[in-house]
């Protein structure tokens, strides 16, 4: 993996909080929001949690680019998936959820997969009249 | 409820999969605004998609679940545009439909 510089840890953790945050936030105006149908979603406009997400997405898209000028997006992209099971954590000791070890195995697999997807191709590079050759990040 | 919340997942990924691709068109086409709108207003529609889910689905399921959205944002984008699928993101498609199935094999949530 091709690090430019030291890992921003710090850009990282705020990012990975704040999507954290903003699903927990997502959560908490629903468990306070009522009714059904159309009423639901008025209930829930008016829950002041719901713009959290509004407010730090601007913050996300600065943090992710600037810790695209300090990383490559193969080494950033897999530890943005930390989101994932901060949130679960997160759901069961904040709301009591009970998560089984199925969910558990899923979500990891899940998360490996994004990781894999996000992850880039060695760069492929052409030496004039000769043959090609590969280029790997370390 | 079964076959139901099954659809609303599915159209759930599928909003987020069309509003990843309408940005990422906004910047390959000349009708910038016009995709970029596409997008918000996939965004918005799978807002009102998100927020029913995690009303019947505990918030550590519904997490992963969404994030079933990377996989079809990579075979979109080969539809769309033919880029090339790497072993990589074959290898991340499998692991996420597996981790889909698992899940959705627990249905004590449902």
């Amino acid at each position: 993996m091709g690090i430019r510089g030291r890992f921003p840890w710090l850009p990282v953790f705020i990012l990975v909080s704040t999507e954290v945050a903003d699903w927990i936030f997502d959560k908490v105006a629903i468990l306070h929001s009522n009714g059904v149908g159309i009423e639901f979603y008025i209930s829930l406009v008016a829950k002041p949690w719901i713009w959290f997400g509004l407010l730090t997405a601007p913050l996300q898209l600065w943090l992710w680019t600037r810790i695209l000028r300090k990383t490559d997006l193969s080494t950033a992209y897999p530890a943005t998936t930390l989101s994932y099971p901060l949130t679960m954590l997160s759901a069961v000791f904040l709301f009591g959820e009970h998560l089984s070890p199925l969910v558990w195995i899923g979500a990891l697999l899940v998360m490996a997969g994004v990781a894999a997807i996000g992850i880039r191709e060695p760069e492929a590079t052409f030496n004039a009249g000769r043959e090609r050759s590969v280029n790997v990040r370390v | 409820m079964g076959i139901q919340l099954y659809l609303r997942i599915i159209a759930l990924l599928a909003l987020e999969c069309c509003e990843q691709i309408s940005f990422a068109n906004s910047a390959r086409t000349q009708y910038l605004w016009a995709w970029r709108g596409a997008g918000i207003g996939f965004h918005l529609t799978g807002a009102f998609f998100w927020y029913w889910l995690i009303s019947v689905v505990p918030l550590g399921i519904a997490v992963p679940l969404h994030a079933g959205s990377y996989m079809l944002v990579a075979i979109a984008a080969r539809l769309v545009w033919a880029e090339r699928l790497s072993v990589n993101k074959i290898a991340g498609i499998g692991a996420i439909i597996a981790g889909l199935i698992l899940m959705c094999r627990d249905l004590s949530w449902v």
